[in-house]
This record gives structure tokens, C-alpha cells and sequence, in this order.
């Protein structure tokens, strides 16, 4: 058996693929330390002692930078620059305004210490390392009861002669105290965002290490047979070793699950391009695969300015889930978030005491969701509070109130399409030639406003699209990701092939062999600061990389430039061991038939119109539902517009497309 | 077209996100450190009246000046001049803009042979020729040293490149390779927004837009409007000073009263220093462009700036004074330095009537210190423009923010390990400067020291920076922050030079190290009132305060004698109530003699030329 679970911060969802081709999903309260959850939840399909493969995505590391539980750090910087946790890279998040607090440094300053010692930008030394300023160091480390040590060196990325040097030193110093170089941890050029990364990781590897420990131990305990794996930021999977030598990769491993299920679902539906949106309680999430690979972001943030450089997939958020307030400003407009009513009071129409309107309510009086079938019946809703909470809303649009339900829900689509605009657009991607996947609670209720909004010709909700990301796990391949700073094009093959070796090797560690193998090379006009990742192989020359460069700039920015050279910037390596893919089941064919209800639904800019209403559980595949029609199940609700049609698939999805 | 509120509130958003493009545009194809990590630029939209409805505000010196910009080069230009396919050149800051670095591009944007409005951005280009190398002239005596002024020009007429235009301005800079990705980064920009402008136009309607955009321009004046009534009815005055205008003169005085009546305010300059000699004179746009700035760091961080911010504000800027000058004063400075000196002076009046939404002083300074050279690994030439960030001023209710970017501007550092891969300087130190933060029950923030060593035989700079001697000031009882420093150390030389915060063309040698050293901001509060815990990590940290107290300033700059009115005006004025009813031109953005306000800054030569060209009154 096959097991994926998602820990959220409410339930933890499993779904656990049995060998003979069924699908089992169980949730449980998520508890304190995770690993009680998860067990409630397993033991509702099965004993632990009959799951083959368990992967989850781990909050560990992400709880720990929340809350600044690290352990202890001390930093060793390049003489001069022990300062660069607190100076950071400067830009403050708004423009205007003091309600900003500056977040404090991840280092205090009495255990960021220097070492004298140079490197130039080719790693070439310009001046030796003070093995005295290392001795130095570690003797106040060793006094101050520092728990873990982050070297992090000018130029490291070139060399990592010094960061070897002193680290040689400080282990002897400091028996026992993990000491982590930047060079291994980082090396690509931009000392600040480097460094971070390297306090981040020492500061995560005791706490990581502990608590993934306990976690096997307790789950051996209770019958596991088969060490799990944990989900990375870049969307793969990883051992339980790995994930203690290299945490940092774990600060995006929660949300990576979802991602992870639409990638398989990218294959398995044969569409490569995908905006993938996933609407909870708080937030709508979105993320995008290209070519059949998600979009890395250059690199997360614990806090603001406050980096963790690492393979992850982008994933943005606005405040446009299921509690986020709907209000009017003080110009009388209407807004959606991001503030949110959360879980309590939670929305007016959970009759918990909350007065104020949110998307839930509206959805409520919109007629979107079925306020007595909410959570399949096991919470309705109180459809007239919500309708309460919107009216001064409503008098002051002069609007119904249902019109006014249904203006803030396409007040919230269009913030959603803005923010897949930003993250499209700001890669030179045009919006149109993706198709969009929706779910979370929340997606399929935005999936046919978004498509009309954004004009795009197709989306999909997933068989099971409340429960997405625990699958992520289930279908996740071990991918390991390498990467660093080169500007010397004629050591592209050289360095390529090193790179590449040393991510087969990082699968090898897993006791797997990489069945894929892709290089790639970062590249720019000379001078330009932005690059584009074009596949590069071991074997090619610059040049070639360069002419491809000048396609895709010209391509996606609408000119090339014949007076500007072109530079190499940094080098990819990507390993990947396929892992195998539990079979979803197919559905059976059946016809729509006849809906099991009506009901009124109000769109925005349409006004009311009646739906056919379907119980997706009775839909077969092939089954043909033009809108405007709604098709609910316990955990969600798809509403199909005005000229898309919802069409049932084998592997349980419902595609949206125009109905031409 | 019938109101609506909520295709209102969608398009005005979907505005912000077209300026939010441009602004990726010019980042991924931009070619200068200035513009990518700086983010010294702007973008905007405006509407078919010049009237700025969104902004993409990566930098705010930018502000207002991009709107009088666009309204000066229409007028200018003529509108019928107007062709699909144009794009306008101009950076002068005589003509609505702030200093010269900063070049505009303007593209008008037709829909179905119908204009809609303009794209529009401004970007600061890392050298406009001038007396030194990537600009920054502290000793500069006439805008002519400063470098080249392009009034507006076409680039493009009706869609066809017109290359000599962009010649005639790359043989005056010094990096036109660079700057020609830069400019065409510009154009990808406004490209960008044009094509997104028709694809709303093509889905909403090209009427529906010009509802949306008077409705974001009403929504802005409404939230403005609410903002400034909160503030309650009063006369808040504050002076400031500049230290000196690189030329010995100085200290000058900002004085401003602000007149708060209901859910409108006037500003008033009354009483400000003459224009000085050296370049630390502020333009009309940049003078406005800052008190818009101050109010909105104080009242309303979340109102989208547009031309509904300009209508509850009124200004009064005396005509040759350093915060209005005459052509051709130096005014290279105004942006980067004095508009934070304009920033403070108003906010330290709006802290009279609302203490608990202000700041202390801030370290005040973009602290520019500018150079270039040969650079002996590759012979080619080579620039670069520092600036820095600082401490900012305590508040009523936490501690300044500590190395931030001043009120002026928003960017990134210049990591160290990128900047010496690209010239040949090394980062020799980037640390906290101790001792910089004003005391108080909340301190200032901490400025930062960064120091660097030249690696090539001659590197020539220059420097402009301010609050030297005047420092950042604190509120209700707050020690002032430390000042901000320059200093260099000759190679072989163990002794640290203080250097002025204005120079140029100063030439190092290889081995030399300069150092740059920003202020903390001001206290808020009585430093005996400070919580002991706070004291107790402050120490262990190993920051202290700046020293109390200072020599008392000398007599500020007088303010300049009235200006008598240009005689063209005196010619115009008596005659426009029987030649203006007639006049296709009579309206507030098509001819000056109607502007609210471009009689206050309109350099007289240019005012007659525009006369001559297109006033009937003149011409007949």
C-alpha cells in the first residue's frame, strides 16, 4: 500500500492506494507533533505494518522558522561582514507607512563573529585565512553553548578552500556541534541571501534532526516497516536522512504536495502547461508548471528579507480563501482580504458569532455552495447570518444583496487573475496557453469565473480535490537539485558534468538510480540581471547555449541584442529517480442524467440564473454537463458558467472547456 | 457610459497590474545595476488628459514629477501633434521632471484611432554627461555641468524609429551601450502596457476604461480626503535644514506651514531659503512630488497614487527659492538629498497634530558618491553611483527601523560579491555603524558603514550627499540620530580622512579606501525613559547611541527676493478674458497661461517660445 499524507494546520489527510487498485482517504485532527495525527488517520485505512511507501509533507522545518524555534547559532563570518543578517538587502515591503515591523536578525550579534581571509570573485586567495580568528571563534562559541555553526565566506561559491579550512577547525573545537559551510550548503554568488541559507540551515539541523528521529522511531514503534520519505520545496521527495543532512529543503515541503499531484496530473492529462490554484481557508495558492516542471522561485522567504536560497517551487498567496473578509474602504470600495475571520469566529454563516461578511458568505447567498450540504451535510451553514453580514454592503452598492454576494466573488476572481498575470507575466509567459487546475476547498468554486476572467480555454478539478496535496506524496519522484554560481563559459561541459554527478549521487544516497538526468545553464546579455534557464548539456559548447538564449529572449521580451554579449551566470543539475505511480482508478462510464436539483445561482454581470444541480459521485466518466450548473461533492463545489461545459474523466477529474 | 462600481474597482486594479508589468518588462531586459537592484524607476499610466491614474511606485522620487512631465511635454508638443505609434523622449527638470539621471519615456496609446491615454515610465541612466563621470556633481554651479537636457522629443513618430534622436543622446552620455539596453528596456515597457491597454480596451470597451480611470482617480481624492480630515483642523509649521550647497553656502532653511481646513490642505513654503549656486536645488515636481511622500507615509501607505491624491493639496512654493528655482540652477541634489529634507519638514509638522502615525528624522541621505574609470581587467571604461541606506527615526511605539533604504527611494544593495566581479573596487567592510541611533525611549534605527578599496590607478568620483552637520531630529524629548560621513584613507596612510558631502571629480589611486558612513535615525521619547530589558540588548549587541547635543546651526540662507512675474505673463494676462473663449487651447492641460500651476515653474524663455508658437494672444 501506497500512503501519501498532508498535514494542514487543521486535519491531516491521507490517502493510501491499495495494491489491489482502490483508493482509501481518511483525516484526523492534526496534533502537536504531528506523527499522533498521522497515525489516527492511517490506522482509519490500515495498520501501519502494511504500508509499503509513506510520504508526507513535513511541517518540521517550516513550524521552526515560524515560530524561531532554531537552535542556537553562531556565525562565522568574512572579517568585515558579520553585519550582513542585519543589513540584509534592504528594500522595506511598502512604500509608505510605519506599520512595518522590521523583523530581528536570525544570528544575534554577540554569536556573529570574523575571521580575516579573502577570496576574489575566481576564488583566487587574496589574503590567507587567520586560523587564530577560527580558534578564536570556536573558543567563544564553545563558551557561549552555541548548538550548531554556519560558516558562510566572501566568495565561497568559487572556492571553498577557507570554508574547508575553518570548519576543520571548529569540528575539532567543537566535537559534536554540527558546523555547516556555505559552499555546500549554497554556492551561488550574493553573499547575503547565501549566508541566510547557511544560518538557516545550521540553525534547522539539530531541530530537524530530532524531531525526524523521534518521528521514525515512534512510527517503527507502531509497526512501519519501510522508512518514509519526507516532500522537498522543489516538489520530490526525500529520505529521512537526506532530509537531516540538507533541511533547508524542507521549509516548502507542506504546500509542495499539491504541486507535486497536479505535476502528475500535468502527464496524465497530457497538458504540460498548468496554473495550478489551491483555495483554503485563508489564502488562494498559485503555482505554475511549465513544460511539465514547476516554476522555481529564485528563493523562499522565512520572513521578509530574510531568505532561504533553495530549489522551490513558487507558490504565491493572496488573502482570497474561504474566511477572507469582504469590506468596503473608506472610498466606499469593495475589498476581499486579506484579513481573514479564520476558523473563529470564522464566517458569519458558521453561527459562531462572526458579523462580519467573508467569501463563504458569499458564496452562501450567491447560491454557489448549498449551505445545508456544507462538509457533505456535516456542517450547514446559516445562510440568512451570512445574508445579515452583507446587507450594509449591499445598501451601500446599491445592490441586492445576492448581487452583492456575487460582485465580491468576482472581486476576489479578479485578484486571483491578477496574481496569476504577475507570476505568468514576469516570466515572459503569456497566461493563454496554460490550462488551470483547481482545487482545495475553495478552487472549484473560482475554477469557471477564473477561466472566463483570464480567457483561458480550459481547467481541470482533480478526482479527489479537497484531499490534493496528501496524493502529491503518493506520486512524487526523489529529485535532487544542484546548482551554482559560473561565469567561465569554457567551463561549461567540465562543470555541467560535475554538477550532474554530484546529483546522481544525491539519488544514489536514497538506494535508487537516477533514471533522469536534465543540465542546464543560466544565462544573460552582459550587463542584464535577469537570467534565463536554458537546458545546456555536458556536451555542448557556450556558444550553442548562447544562440538558443537569443531565440528565447527575443521570443518571450520581443527583441535580441546583436551589440551585447552573451554570459553565463550559474549552472543546473537535476537527478531524478521515477519512482512508480500508484494507478488511480478508472471511473466507469456513465451518463449525467438527469440533475438531482436545481438551484438559483447569481453571477456577477449575468444576474440570477437557474443550475441544474449534479452529485458528482453519480457522474460516470463521459458525463457531459453544460452550464450554468453546479456539481458538488462533500468537500467542494464546481460551478460551471454560462458556456463551459464540465466533462467527467476516467481518472475521476472534470474537465471545464468552452462549450463550442 | 453608466457607473459601475465594481467594473470600476476591477479595470482600476487591472491598471496597477499593467504598470506592475512594465515594471517586470524593464526588469528582466534592463542593463544597469541602477535600474534592477536600485529599482530607480517608475511606472505609470495616465489618462487622455494627462492625469496620472496608476502607478507602479518602485521608487517614490519619482511621484509626481512623472505626471507633470507628461502634462508639460503635451503642452509643450502640442496635442494635435499627437500620432499612434509616438514615443517621447524628455528628462528635463525645468519641465516637470526632477533631475536629469532621470529620463522619461511617453507613449500615447490609441484605441480604434482614439486616444485612451499614455504609458509612462522614468528610469535613472547611470550617466547624462555633465563634469562627472555616472553624474553626481556636488560642486556643480549651473544644471549645464550637470549634463545633457532633452526637452521632449520624439523617438518614435507615428511607429518609425528616428534614430538620430536617440544618437543625439547617446553621443552625450558615457556608457551608451549600456544605456541603449536601458532605453530599450523603456520602450519594451511601454509596449508591454499598450498591448494590455487594447486587449482591456478589446474585452471592456475603450469607454469603460475612461469611466474606470475617473473613477480611480475619485476613489484616490475620496481616500485622500478621508485621510487628511483625520489629521483635524489646524496650522502645523516645522523648519529643516540642508547643510550646504557643495559651494560654501549654506545652511538652508526648508519652512513650511501646513494648513489642514476640513478634508483639504494647503502647504506653504513661505519663508524657505533661496535657490543656492551648487545643485541642491529641488524642482517644482520633485518639491511636490516629496510632500505628497510625507503624507503618505504619515496618513495613507495604502492609497494608490494617482491625480485624485493631487486635488485636496494645494502648494505654495516661492518662485526662487531652493525648493522652486530659476533656470539654469543645479539641481542634482534636489531629488536624491533635499527631498528627504521636504520629507522630514513635513512630517515633523504633521507630528504636531498626529505624534502617533510619525517618524523621527531619518538618516536623510541617498549619501551618492559616484565614479569611474578604466577598468584594467578588461581596458574598457567603467561607472557606477553608490547610495546607501540608514537609520530611520524612532516612532510613539517601536525602535527605528535599523539599514533601510531613506523615504526617498526603495532599493537593494549592491551585494558585494556581485559589485566586485563587476569593477575594480573591493568591499572592505559592510557593518552596522555603531553609535549612529538617536536615543530615546525608542531609539533610532542604526545606520551602516561600508568601506571600499580601489583596485584600478586612477578612479574618479564624486559625492552628494547631506546631513553632515544637520542631524536627523527626534520627537517628544528624542536625542538627534548621528550625522552621515565620508571618509578616505590614501594608500600607504594609516590616517582617515573626513571628506564634505559635496565634491567632484576627486581622483583615488589604487590602494586608496573610501568609506561610507550613514546616520541613525532620531529618538522618540526620553532616554531615561527606556525599558531596561531593551537597554540590556542594545548593549550586548554592542550599538550605542549618537553623543547628545551639537553646536548650535548658523543663520540659515534668506529667503530670495519676490520674483517679479515673466513680462510675458504680464502681456497674456489682461487679454485672456476676450481672446480665450475662442481658443481651441484654453483648457488646464493644453496651455500654460490655464495650468493650475505651471506659471509657478515654467522657465520664462520657454514660456514666450510657447507663446509664440500657439498662444493667439501673441501670435496675432
Amino acid at each position: 500500500m501506497i500512503v501519501g499524507v498532508d498535514m494542514g494546520g487543521t486535519f491531516t489527510d491521507v490517502v493510501a492506494f491499495e495494491d489491489g487498485g482502490g483508493v482509501r482517504t481518511a483525516k484526523a485532527p492534526t496534533t502537536a507533533d504531528g506523527v499522533s495525527g498521522l497515525l489516527a488517520a492511517l490506522r482509519q485505512v490500515t495498520e501501519p505494518g502494511n504500508v509499503a511507501s509513506l510520504v508526507f509533507g513535513s511541517t518540521v522545518a517550516t513550524n521552526a522558522l515560524a515560530q524561531r524555534r532554531l537552535a542556537r547559532v553562531g556565525l562565522l563570518a568574512t572579517a568585515g561582514f558579520r553585519d550582513l543578517l542585519d543589513i540584509r538587502r534592504l528594500w522595506r515591503p511598502r512604500l509608505f507607512g510605519h506599520d512595518w515591523e522590521r523583523p530581528a536578525a536570525l544570528v544575534p550579534r554577540h554569536l556573529r563573529l570574523e575571521a580575516r581571509g579573502r577570496l576574489d570573485p575566481r576564488g583566487a586567495e587574496v589574503e590567507p585565512l587567520s586560523a587564530a580568528d577560527v580558534g578564536a571563534a570556536a573558543a567563544a562559541f564553545a563558551a557561549a553553548g552555541v548548538e550548531a555553526v554556519a560558516v558562510a565566506f566572501l566568495h565561497a561559491y568559487a572556492s571553498d578552500r577557507h570554508e574547508l579550512e575553518a570548519a576543520a577547525i571548529l569540528r575539532a573545537a567543537l566535537p559534536g556541534i554540527p558546523v555547516v559551510c556555505s559552499a555546500d550548503v549554497n554556492p551561488e554568488r550574493r553573499e547575503y541571501e547565501r549566508t541566510s541559507t547557511t544560518v538557516i540551515a545550521a540553525g534547522l539541523m539539530p531541530i530537524v534532526s530530532a524531531a525526524l528521529g523521534t518521528m521514525a522511531a515512534r512510527l517503527r514503534d507502531e509497526g512501519l516497516r519501510r522508512p518514509f520519505r519526507v516532500m522537498k520545496s522543489n516538489g520530490g521527495v526525500m529520505g529521512i536522512d537526506a532530509a537531516r543532512a540538507r533541511p533547508v529543503e524542507l521549509v516548502k515541503s507542506g504546500p509542495a504536495g499539491g504541486v507535486s499531484a497536479c505535476l502528475h496530473l500535468a502527464t496524465l492529462l497530457g497538458e504540460p502547461d498548468l496554473i495550478t490554484l489551491d483555495i483554503g481557508g485563508t489564502t488562494a495558492d498559485v503555482s505554475v508548471i511549465v513544460d511539465g516542471a514547476a516554476a522555481r522561485g529564485s528563493h523562499d522567504s522565512v520572513e521578509w528579507d530574510i531568505p532561504v536560497r533553495v530549489p522551490v517551487i513558487e507558490i504565491r498567496s493572496i488573502g482570497a480563501g474561504g474566511g477572507s473578509i469582504v469590506w468596503l474602504d473608506a472610498a466606499g470600495t469593495l475589498q476581499v482580504g486579506p484579513r481573514s475571520a479564520g476558523a473563529d469566529p470564522g464566517p458569519a454563516s458558521y453561527g459562531r458569532g462572526g458579523t462580519e461578511p467573508t467569501i463563504t458568505d458569499c458564496a452562501v447567498v450567491a447560491g454557489w455552495i448549498d449551505p445545508a450540504g456544507f462538509l457533505g451535510g456535516r456542517m450547514p451553514l446559516d445562510a440568512a447570518l451570512a445574508a445579515r453580514a452583507l446587507e450594509p454592503i449591499a445598501a451601500h452598492l446599491g445592490l441586492a444583496v445576492p448581487a452583492a454576494a456575487a460582485a465580491a466573488l468576482h472581486v476576489a476572481t479578479c485578484e486571483m487573475a491578477a496574481l496569476v498575470r504577475e507570476l505568468t507575466v514576469e516570466r515572459g509567459l503569456d497566461p493563454r496557453r496554460f490550462a488551470l487546475v483547481a482545487f482545495g476547498g475553495g478552487g472549484p468554486l473560482f475554477l469557471g469565473p477564473l477561466l472566463d476572467e483570464l480567457g483561458l480555454d480550459r481547467g481541470f478539478v482533480p478526482g479527489s480535490a479537497a484531499t490534493l496535496s496528501a496524493l502529491g506524496g503518493a506520486f512524487a519522484d526523489v529529485v535532487v537539485d544542484e546548482v551554482r554560481t559560473e561565469s567561465d563559459p569554457s567551463r561549461l561541459g567540465e562543470g555541467l558534468a560535475a554538477l550532474a554527478a554530484r546529483a546522481r549521487a544525491g539519488v544514489a544516497a536514497e538506494g535508487l538510480e537516477a533514471t533522469v538526468v536534465r543540465t542546464a545553464a543560466d544565462v544573460r546579455y552582459a550587463g542584464q540581471w535577469h537570467e534565463i534557464e536554458m537546458e545546456a548539456g555536458i556536451d555542448e559548447v557556450f556558444a550553442a547555449v548562447a544562440a538558443r538564449f537569443e531565440d528565447e529572449h527575443g521570443r518571450r521580451y520581443g527583441h535580441r541584442r546583436p551589440e551585447a554579449a552573451v554570459e553565463l551566470v550559474a549552472l543546473r543539475a537535476r537527478a531524478v529517480a521515477t519512482m512508480a505511480k500508484p494507478r488511480l482508478p478508472a471511473l466507469a462510464a456513465g451518463a449525467a442524467g438527469p440533475p438531482a436539483r436545481v438551484r438559483d445561482l447569481h453571477l456577477h454581470g449575468v444576474g440570477r440564473v437557474r443550475a441544474d444541480v449534479y452529485d458528482r459521485g453519480r457522474l460516470g466518466a463521459g458525463a457531459r454537463i453544460a452550464g450554468p450548473a453546479v456539481i458538488e461533492e462533500a468537500d467542494a463545489t464546481l460551478i460551471v458558467p454560462f458556456g463551459l461545459v464540465g466533462v467527467v474523466g476516467v481518472a475521476g477529474e472534470i474537465a471545464v472547456t468552452r462549450d463550442i | 457610459m453608466t457607473s459601475d462600481p465594481i467594473r470600476d474597482r476591477v479595470l482600476g486594479r487591472a491598471f496597477e497590474g499593467v504598470c506592475a508589468e512594465m515594471g517586470s518588462a524593464m526588469i528582466n531586459t534592463a542593463t544597469s545595476a541602477v535600474f534592477v537592484e536600485g529599482r530607480d524607476f517608475s511606472c505609470a499610466l495616465l489618462d487622455a488628459g494627462c492625469e496620472l491614474v496608476a502607478t507602479a511606485n518602485y521608487d517614490p522620487s519619482h511621484l509626481s514629477a512623472m505626471a507633470l512631465t507628461a502634462e508639460y511635454a503635451l503642452m509643450e508638443l502640442g496635442r494635435e501633434e499627437l500620432r499612434e505609434g509616438d514615443v517621447i523622449i524628455v528628462n528635463d527638470p525645468y519641465r516637470g521632471g526632477g533631475h536629469l539621471p532621470d529620463i522619461a519615456l511617453i507613449r500615447p496609446v490609441f484605441v480604434d484611432a482614439s486616444l485612451l491615454g499614455f504609458a509612462m515610465n522614468r528610469g535613472h541612466h547611470i550617466d547624462v554627461g555633465g563634469m562627472a563621470v555616472a553624474g553626481f556633481p556636488g560642486t556643480a554651479r549651473s544644471m549645464f555641468q550637470e549634463g545633457i537636457r532633452i526637452p521632449p522629443v520624439k523617438w518614435f513618430e507615428g511607429g518609425a524609429e528616428k534614430r538620430s534622436v536617440l544618437d543625439l543622446i547617446l553621443l552625450n552620455v558615457r556608457f551608451p551601450r549600456a544605456q541603449l539596453g536601458d532605453f530599450r528596456a523603456q520602450l519594451a515597457s511601454c509596449m508591454t502596457a499598450e498591448q494590455r491597454l487594447r486587449e482591456l480596451a478589446a474585452r471592456h470597451g475603450a469607454d469603460a476604461l475612461r469611466a474606470a480611470m475617473t473613477a480611480t482617480k475619485a476613489r484616490s481624492e475620496a481616500l485622500m480626503r478621508a485621510a487628511i480630515a483625520s489629521v483635524g483642523d489646524g496650522d502645523y509649521r516645522f523648519s529643516n535644514l540642508a547643510d550646504d550647497d557643495g559651494l560654501g553656502n549654506g545652511p538652508y532653511l526648508v519652512n513650511v506651514e501646513v494648513r489642514v481646513r476640513g478634508d483639504a490642505a494647503e502647504i506653504d513654503f513661505a519663508g524657505t531659503s533661496g535657490q543656492a549656486e551648487g545643485p541642491i536645488n529641488s524642482s517644482y515636481g520633485n518639491t511636490i512630488g516629496s510632500c505628497f511622500n510625507a503624507f503618505l507615509h504619515a496618513l495613507g501607505g495604502e492609497i494608490p497614487f494617482n491625480h485624485g491624491c493631487f486635488r485636496p493639496l494645494t502648494f505654495h512654493v516661492p518662485r526662487g527659492s531652493f525648493l522652486n528655482p530659476v533656470a539654469p540652477a543645479p539641481a542634482f541634489g534636489g531629488v536624491t538629498e533635499i527631498s528627504i529634507t521636504i520629507i522630514d519638514a513635513v512630517t515633523g509638522a504633521l507630528a504636531q497634530a498626529v505624534p502617533d502615525r510619525v517618524a523621527a528624522g531619518s538618516y536623510g541621505t541617498c549619501i551618492n558618491v559616484a565614479g569611474g574609470g578604466i577598468d584594467p581587467a578588461s581596458g574598457e571604461p567603467f561607472g557606477f553611483y553608490f547610495f546607501q541606506e540608514g537609520g530611520w527615526g524612532a516612532t510613539s511605539w517601536r525602535d527605528g527601523w535599523t539599514s533601510v533604504p531613506n523615504p526617498t527611494s526603495n532599493f537593494n544593495d549592491y551585494p558585494a560579491e556581485v559589485l566586485e566581479a563587476d569593477l575594480p573596487l573591493r568591499v572592505v567592510e559592510v557593518a552596522l555603524n555603531d553609535g549612529s541611533a538617536g536615543a530615546g525611549r525608542f531609539r533610532g534605527g542604526h545606520g551602516t558603514v561600508r568601506t571600499y578599496e580601489v583596485l584600478c590607478d586612477e578612479l574618479e568620483v564624486s559625492a552628494l550627499g547631506e546631513r553632515f552637520i544637520t542631524r536627523p531630529f527626534g520627537l517628544a524629548g528624542g536625542d538627534h540620530g548621528a550625522g552621515n560621513r565620508l571618509l578616505l584613507r590614501q594608500a600607504g596612510s594609516e590616517v582617515w580622512e573626513e571628506l564634505p558631502s559635496k565634491f567632484a571629480n576627486r581622483v583615488l589611486r589604487r590602494g586608496d579606501r573610501f568609506s561610507m558612513r550613514t546616520g541613525g535615525g532620531g529618538g522618540f521619547g526620553p532616554a531615561a525613559e527606556r525599558d531596561a530589558s531593551a537597554v540590556a540588548a542594545d548593549a550586548a549587541a554592542g550599538l550605542g547611541v549618537a553623543p547628545v547635543g551639537g553646536d548650535a546651526p548658523p543663520e540659515p540662507v534668506p529667503p530670495a527676493p519676490v520674483i517679479a512675474e515673466p513680462a510675458i505673463v504680464a502681456r497674456v494676462r489682461p487679454q485672456m478674458a476676450n481672446a480665450c473663449p475662442s481658443c481651441p487651447l484654453a483648457a488646464p492641460t493644453s496651455c500654460p497661461f490655464h495650468h493650475p500651476f505651471a506659471l509657478d515653474f515654467w522657465d520664462a524663455y520657454w514660456l514666450e517660445v510657447w507663446a509664440a508658437r500657439n498662444c493667439p494672444i501673441v501670435r496675432r
